[in-house]
């Protein structure tokens, strides 16, 4: 059976472009490296094996993380360690084809809740935050709020839905921010990475965003119990876990 | 040298009560105000008992020979923004508004000078009340150049809550929230204390609701209490009074941690209030109009006010053509659902104030 080399699974290929962007296609193809093994082995040259590439290595290299000051009174919940962390756990197949990860100072009025935003292809923005409790006017929608308390948040609404307050006790909003933004984010960039690469919509919006919450909860359970108290888990358990997430 | 005060020409009213309060409002400005009698208003002021007022009429071909320039109010095509617009000198300026429906007549349009607008943010409702309309364009008039349009990468951000308090009469309140929705406001803090909006009779209510409810562009209107607490940074209470800041040098575009409270001041005790409910840090703000003894009606004091927040909280800029096409973006935000309770009011219901 013959196979294109460009059609390598994403969790090979991913590692191999990321490593080696600027190189051509072919190159690191096991198939040719196969080939002249065998050459070499009927000449009685044995090849020591090549160790294997794995994913979320410590030399994976990350795309660009830019942190700017916070506006005054805000803070950036999930600092560039906390990412960098989260990056690596998960490994190239979901930082395959991003640019730049940027931590900036939110656009409008500390009460406007933006969290982080995609800017296709491959910039993700991350928006400082005011500190717990958020007050909001109104009330949020069930599956929002329900998606802030899987996160640790305790909501609370007036009874006549007049305001809303969002208080994060201890870690819950960096790994909020983590997860439910930065992987929220990282899971549009995958459909448009993974379809095409075109700098048009590649899925309805609403698709869209099924997929992001869809993807960014699944991180959150692949990561599990692995707290940030906790050292790093073995990159080879991330590795088996995490299909590359085809959209 | 001081401007001498702009009249005010109404071209085409119908209402009486439309050309009443154009009086009033041009008497907050110091002005006269004027008819040009086309659609039968002289016959229904004559008609309507309590009138105490004088209807100045004018002919049409007269409107050239006392008054210069004459500047229409509609928005037609060609027509400036009122925020920052310069009257043409002269020594007799005049203000024309026209018919809510039928707009300026082409004979008025051929004699004017220049013409203006009020821009507006709403899609569906394209003009406002005539007299909210004539008051919110002296107010400009008369200020001149200070209020110059403001253009925002994201105007909606800083866009304030707004309360309106203890209106007295809901064809006033009516008038008010047409205005707020057509500036932009799609929700609406109500504290109705007189009963004229929410629970009134049913006279009241086809009178305050008017027209049949369709179309989209909804205004939410939350009713809210006297007891009731609010956690905003700050307050801003509109008055007539001279306290606090004048309008044009308040900063009303600070998002939703702010409130602008409008209370009805021929209903509401200013002194007896506890703003202190509604906010962290309480500021009054006044209209700073040239006439301090004038006939109150709330949807003027209202509609000037919720138009020079419109002017602060900007509009955003057009996209030059020719720009290439934008690559999409995916936002992560907290959207905010519309109050469970309240009500659901359609601009269109709001036409006839």
């Amino acid at each position: 059976m013959s196979r294109s080399k460009h059609t390598d699974p994403a969790r090979i290929r991913a590692p191999r472009r990321v490593r080696a962007p600027h190189e051509p296609r072919g190159h690191a193809d096991p198939g040719a490296r196969d080939t002249i093994a065998r050459a070499l082995k009927e000449l009685g040259i044995v090849l020591a094996a090549e160790p294997e590439l794995r994913e979320g290595h410590s030399s994976m290299p990350l795309p660009r993380l830019r942190v700017s000051r916070p506006r005054h009174g805000c803070h950036h919940p999930a600092g560039r360690a906390d990412i960098v962390r989260v990056l690596r756990f998960f490994g190239e197949s979901y930082t395959y084809g991003l640019h730049s990860i940027e931590l900036l100072k939110g656009e409008g009025a500390p009460l406007d809740f933006s969290l982080g935003r995609l800017f296709v292809p491959g910039r993700i923005v991350l928006y400082d935050q005011p500190p717990s409790p958020w007050l909001l006017a109104g009330t949020l929608p069930e599956e929002e709020a329900a998606r802030l308390r899987r996160a640790g948040a305790v909501c609370e609404t007036a009874e006549d839905g007049f305001q809303t307050t969002i208080a994060w006790p201890g870690d819950t909003l960096r790994e909020f921010m983590l997860f439910e933004v930065l992987m929220h984010e990282i899971g549009h960039h995958l459909i448009q990475q993974y379809k095409g690469k075109r700098p048009a919509r590649v899925a309805r919006t609403r698709d869209h965003e099924a997929f992001a919450h869809q993807f960014a909860a699944r991180c959150r359970e692949l990561w599990g119990d692995v707290g940030f108290q906790h050292a790093p888990p073995a990159v080879s358990h991330a590795r088996e876990a995490q299909e590359p997430a085809a959209p | 040298m001081s401007q001498p005060p702009i009249t005010l020409i109404g071209d085409g009213i119908e209402n009486p009560w439309n050309a009443q309060t154009m009086i009033h409002a041009a008497g907050m400005f110091g002005g006269d105000c004027r008819f040009l009698d086309r659609a039968g208003l002289a016959a229904a002021w004559a008609e309507s008992p309590g009138f105490g007022e004088d209807l100045g009429q004018i002919e049409a071909i007269d409107l050239g020979s006392h008054y210069t320039p004459v500047v229409p109010l509609d928005n037609m095509d060609g027509a400036a923004s009122i925020h920052g617009f310069r009257m043409p000198k002269g020594a007799q300026p005049a203000l024309v508004a026209g018919n809510e429906r039928l707009g300026i007549s082409p004979e008025v349009r051929a004699r004017a000078d220049a013409a203006v607008q009020i821009p507006m943010v709403s899609r569906r409702l394209n003009c406002l009340n005539v007299a909210a309309a004539s008051a919110v364009a002296l107010y400009s008039l008369t200020r001149g150049r200070e209020q110059k349009p403001i253009t925002r990468a994201r105007p909606e951000q800083h866009r304030p809550e707004l309360l309106l308090l203890g209106a007295g009469q809901h064809v006033e309140l009516g008038s008010s929230i047409r205005s707020a929705g057509a500036f932009g406001w799609t929700r609406v803090l109500v504290e109705d204390r007189h009963h004229v909006w929410f629970g009134c009779d049913r006279a009241t209510l086809s009178e305050g609701r008017a027209a049949a409810r369709r179309q989209r562009n909804p205004i939410h209107l939350v009713p809210t209490t006297p007891d009731r607490r609010c956690q905003f940074e700050e307050v801003c209470v509109i008055t007539t009074r001279r306290v606090g800041d004048p309008l044009h040098r308040a900063n009303l575009a600070r998002g939703p941690r702010q409130l602008i409270a409008i209370p009805d001041e021929s209903a509401v005790q200013l002194e007896a209030e506890n703003w202190d409910r509604l906010g962290a840090t309480v500021r009054f703000v006044h209209l700073d109009l040239p006439i301090v003894d004038f006939q109150y009606h709330y949807r003027l004091i209202a509609s000037i006010a919720l138009a020079e927040a419109a002017r602060q909280i900007g509009a955003a800029a057009r996209p030059t053509p020719g720009r290439p096409r934008r690559r999409p973006v995916y936002d992560r935000s907290l959207a905010v659902l519309a109050e469970a309770n309240g009500e659901v009011v359609w601009l269109e219901e709001l036409g006839s104030y």
